[in-house]
């Protein structure tokens, strides 16, 4: 088939058979787009049903600890060292006394471990600029006690024996 | 007709197009357009709601893990009458469940009142199963309330969280933005693909403290039969480790059930009187006035001096106890018979400068910082302050004329008890973030208050004296070192003539300082003196405070010493 021929074929093609085509694009965009809209709505779904369970799983996680924390304010009520003391105490028991304790020596017991204490780092305070606030009748007191504090040490050192 | 017709056609789909065409660009200038930001937050107004996320608040437990203080959930029940359709079996329901008379909540339920108030705190169980039943006009609403398991035990120490979820007093107070947490306030949506998990932008702590329950408890029951037997109007004991600072233990009475403080009438309650009440601490502060001569070396352990039964400084006479004149007098005597005139001629020698000093060095008169809310500073005058008089120093000799908190002092004989090191005191020993950090207090040096050997030297003295004087404060097989102390109590314009404060501190074993004890008893009634009354105590208390601290009689643990 020549070159001329293969063109007046397709030159020849009637309206139906592009009309055809076209519908098939359409059909087939549509198709797409339909199973695009449904993957994404698969997805969303889940998305939602994750956050559901998620929300979920928060608020029976939040009531289990919930549940845990009474429980624990209950045994812990239950086992109160006032109420054991006193339940212990009337089914006879009494706190050990020195006399009914026997210390057996353990050779291989290892040393409790030394406390060394941690000094308080010297701070080298941080010298600022006094803001000037010296009034007249403060600096007259300041001077004022300056000179009681000296008078009663040398009536002190005076009358010391 | 077919061609006119693909005319019209054309025109529907122009017409089609067009009205796409607008629908479109309606869209996008929606999306894109100037209102953006207006639609935006309309549509966030709309599905996004408000969510305060906290944790719960910290729990306190006690250094071996017991729980101080836990968080319960209760319930607020009442209901709105107007709201409520059936009252008969509303009525029925609620009285079943809660143990209400039927008939009083038939007459409540008539009232014209929006809300009426049932009960709060109602426990889990009754609110929960209301709850489940949702009955039309009753109102359950959770509520978090603060939980003390061990009731009264350590509640001073303790303190409360009231209403308002803000903690008071104590270690509540102190630590209450740890134990709180910090919350975050953020929109969560309702869309369900798009919830979020906030999380607090701090989690809350969890405190453990140097309290020891046990011991807390024998020296809460101690007291309790320390008042009972003497008569006293109220009474402190706190226990020491000396080596780190820990406080083992803090009891006082008159306490208060934290559980229910507001059922209290009388709020001073609250208050931990070991580190916010000053007293004028009496002869139990001989111990820092002999730690200061030696330190300064006005004296020696051998020394000696003349009593004569009373000495004249600034115009003032003071006087033994006993009144009595004593003649060539010992250190060791002078603290075992508690000697006032020895005491001032201590000081006198000493002089205000380097006494002064040393009680600075003790740290009295200044907070000690410990963890817990509202400590106070106690006080002294000294030369140079407008009320200061040279009799003072001779008072102050013998714990007159100036003010110390039981914590001061305790930290102080503490300080003579470790070697000559203040330490830093505490009462929290860990801290536990939610992601399991755990910090723990490490012991700290404030400074140091005496040389060592000053401190060793004291400690002898103050042993020998309780042996020679044959000290009710003694514990069979454990050498203690510890001083008797009876204060009189300052009233406006003098000294109350009637009642005194007693109290002993003392510590052990002498040779490897345990722990340290003080036992403060305001006003006893069996007898005025501190050696008749607290010092049994103390010996009573240290005979099962070894055993708790498992410290075997010196015999035995001299024996196994390496």
């Amino acid at each position: 088939v020549s070159e001329d021929q293969r063109r007046r074929h397709v030159i020849q093609q009637g309206p139906e058979q592009v009309q055809e085509r076209a519908t098939s694009l359409v059909v087939t965009a549509v198709i797409g787009l339909v199973v695009i809209g449904a993957l994404y709505l698969a997805q969303s779904a889940r998305t939602a049903a994750a956050g559901r369970t998620l929300q979920d799983l928060e608020a029976r996680r939040q009531e289990l600890e919930q549940q845990n924390a009474q429980l624990r304010a209950e045994i812990a009520g239950l086992q109160s060292v006032p109420r054991l003391t006193a339940r212990a105490e009337e089914l006879g028991f009494h706190h050990a006394t020195v006399d009914e304790i026997e210390y057996m020596p353990m050779p291989d017991l290892p040393p409790a471990p030394a406390i060394t204490p941690t000094p308080i780092p010297l701070a080298i305070p941080e010298e600022e600029p006094a803001a000037y606030e010296e009034t007249l009748g403060g600096w007259l007191t300041a001077q004022w006690e300056r000179l009681r504090g000296q008078i009663d040490l040398f009536i002190w050192r005076e009358a010391a024996p | 007709v077919i061609e006119k017709m693909h005319r019209r056609l054309t025109w529907v789909k122009a017409v089609l197009i067009v009205l796409a065409g607008l629908i479109v660009y309606r869209l996008i200038s929606l999306q894109f357009g100037l209102h953006t930001a207006y639609f935006t937050n309309m549509a966030r107004s709309e599905y996004l709601y408000s969510v305060t996320v906290r944790s719960p608040r910290g729990e306190i437990y006690d250094r071996d893990g017991v729980l101080l203080s836990a968080n319960l959930l209760e319930y607020e029940i009442g209901m709105s009458p107007v709201l409520i359709s059936d009252r008969e079996g509303t009525a029925d329901a609620i009285a079943s469940v809660m143990d209400l008379p039927r008939e009083e909540l038939l007459e409540e339920m008539s009232s014209p009142e929006p809300y009426i108030l049932l009960m709060r705190p109602a426990p889990a169980r009754i609110g929960q199963t209301l709850m489940a039943l949702n009955l039309d006009g009753l109102v359950v609403t959770p509520i978090h309330r603060r939980y003390y398991p061990q009731a009264v035990l350590a509640a001073q120490v303790l303190g409360f969280v009231g209403y308002d979820d803000v903690g008071y007093y104590g270690v509540e107070g102190f630590y209450d933005d740890l134990l709180t947490g910090t919350s975050n306030t953020g929109g969560q949506s309702r869309i369900p693909f798009e919830v979020t998990m906030d999380r607090p932008l701090r989690p809350s702590t969890t405190l453990h403290l140097t309290l020891d329950c046990e011991i807390q408890y024998l020296a809460e029951s101690t007291l309790d039969e320390a008042l009972r037997q003497t008569g006293a109007e109220r009474g402190t004991i706190t226990i020491l480790q000396p080596r780190t600072g820990e406080i083992l233990a803090m009891a006082s009475r008159p306490t208060f059930d934290p559980n229910s403080y507001f059922n209290e009438p009388d709020e001073r309650v609250f208050i931990n009187p070991i580190i916010s009440e000053q007293f004028e601490p009496g002869s139990i502060f001989k111990v820092l006035t002999m730690a200061i001569a030696l330190e300064n070396g006005v004296v020696e352990p051998d020394s000696t001096y003349e009593d004569n039964g009373v000495i004249e400084v600034g115009g003032q006479e003071i006087y033994n106890w006993d009144r009595a004149a004593h003649g060539t007098t010992t250190m060791v005597d002078l603290l075992g018979l508690s000697l006032n005139v020895g005491a001032a001629t201590l000081s006198l020698r000493t002089g205000p400068i380097d006494f002064y000093a040393g009680l600075d060095q003790f740290g009295i008169g200044q907070l000690t910082g410990i963890d817990l809310q509202g400590e106070a500073s106690g006080s002294f005058r000294r030369p140079g302050n407008a009320d200061w008089h040279e009799s003072d120093l001779a008072t102050n000799a013998f714990g007159q004329g100036l003010a110390v908190t039981p914590l001061q002092m305790i930290m102080a004989v503490g300080a003579v008890a470790n070697d000559g090191l203040l330490m830093q005191p505490h009462v929290v020993y860990q801290r536990v973030e939610s992601d399991g950090t755990v910090t723990t207090a490490e012991p700290t040096v404030l400074g140091r208050a005496v040389s060592a050997q000053t401190a060793h030297d004291l400690t002898d003295m103050l042993a020998t004296a309780l042996e020679r004087e044959a000290s009710s404060a003694l514990v069979p097989g454990y050498r203690i070192a510890g001083k008797t102390g009876t204060a009189e109590i300052p009233i406006p314009g003098g000294y109350d003539p009637e009642g005194t404060i007693a109290s002993f501190v003392g510590y052990g074993p002498a040779d490897d300082p345990q722990f340290v004890v003080l036992i403060v008893l305001y006003r006893p009634t069996s007898s005025r003196w501190g050696s008749q009354t607290a010092a049994p105590v103390f010996s009573q208390l240290v005979s099962e405070l070894v055993v708790l601290m498992e410290i075997p009689p010196d015999d035995v643990r001299l024996e196994m010493a390496p």
